[in-house]
């Protein structure tokens, strides 16, 4: 959940350890006697938190490197409006085994003639182990949705220069 | 921990893998539709090209194409190997069965 980011800004470890003790009226007149204070817990170093956007350029990155993908399709509405990553919608919820795991949807177009059912198993598997990779997090899952399908452009080849006509640049 | 998830298809993605593999087997010309049905279909966004119609029912994903072929060749075998390269080239790449309902409307 976005929310959650927050509780990266909210320094744990900086609320004060010790609380006030209540003092005794009772002891009034006596010397306060000296509890042992409890120290600071040992490890407690602060908290690692991730935006859900580095699951998504995670996402788009490693598609990228996978055969059969052309490219991840996002629509207009995602894209611009709602200000989503670019064909990845990207969900955080609580795993099983406590703690956080990822839940991705994916929207991608493929080239003509592969087997979406393999491509689909190798983009969960290498998606889901880079995401693992670099935040150590689970993903719990991936809905892949084909909504494209094209051949991918050839690297853009490095054709000869063309003559570059000399005069007023104007076609006749 | 093993990742799952669903693969779900555009029913425009669908469409166009089956006209291209259509369009594959030679004597093949097209598909067509009238510009009614062309009209409707893409405004229920229902296929990508005139002519293909996708839907889906209990045997699986449903084609029904309406093929232009070219003069010479036996409609019979035409329809008949387009209907086995489409269904073949969708099992390929989605991994369902589809049902493909041929009819032949025109001969140029």
């Amino acid at each position: 959940m976005p929310d959650d980011d927050k509780g990266a800004t909210e320094n744990e470890a900086a609320e004060p350890q010790k609380k006030p003790k209540p003092r005794k009226k009772a002891a009034k007149g006596k010397k306060s006697k000296k509890a042992p204070e409890a120290g600071p817990p040992a490890d407690d170093k602060g908290k690692l938190t991730f935006d859900p956007s580095i699951v998504t350029s995670i996402a788009i990155a490693e598609a990228q490197k996978i055969d059969g993908i052309i490219e991840l399709t996002g629509s207009f509405m995602d894209d611009w409006v709602l200000r989503r990553g670019k064909g990845v919608h990207v969900e955080e919820e609580a795993s099983e085994q406590g703690g956080e795991a990822y839940s991705l949807d994916l929207k991608l177009s493929v080239e003509y003639g592969v087997d979406c059912v393999k491509l689909a198993e190798k983009v969960r598997e290498r998606i889901g182990k880079e995401i693992k990779r670099v935040t150590g997090r689970d993903t719990r899952k991936i809905d892949i949705h084909v909504t494209g399908i094209g051949h991918k452009e050839a690297p853009a080849e490095p054709h000869e220069d063309e003559p570059v006509a000399e005069g007023t640049g104007i076609d006749f | 921990m093993a990742t799952g998830g669903e693969l779900t298809f555009s029913r425009r993605v669908l469409s166009e893998i089956a006209f291209r593999s259509a369009m594959e087997v030679p004597g093949v010309r097209g598909t067509s539709g009238d510009l009614m049905s062309g009209l409707i279909g893409r405004l229920k966004r229902g296929s990508a090209h005139r002519g293909i119609n996708v839907s889906e029912d209990s045997r699986g994903l449903v084609f029904r194409i309406d093929l232009v072929i070219a003069q010479g060749g036996s409609i019979v075998d035409l329809g008949t190997e387009v209907q086995a390269k489409v269904g073949s080239q969708i099992k390929l790449m989605t991994g369902r069965d589809a049902v493909v309902n041929v009819k032949v409307t025109a001969i140029e």
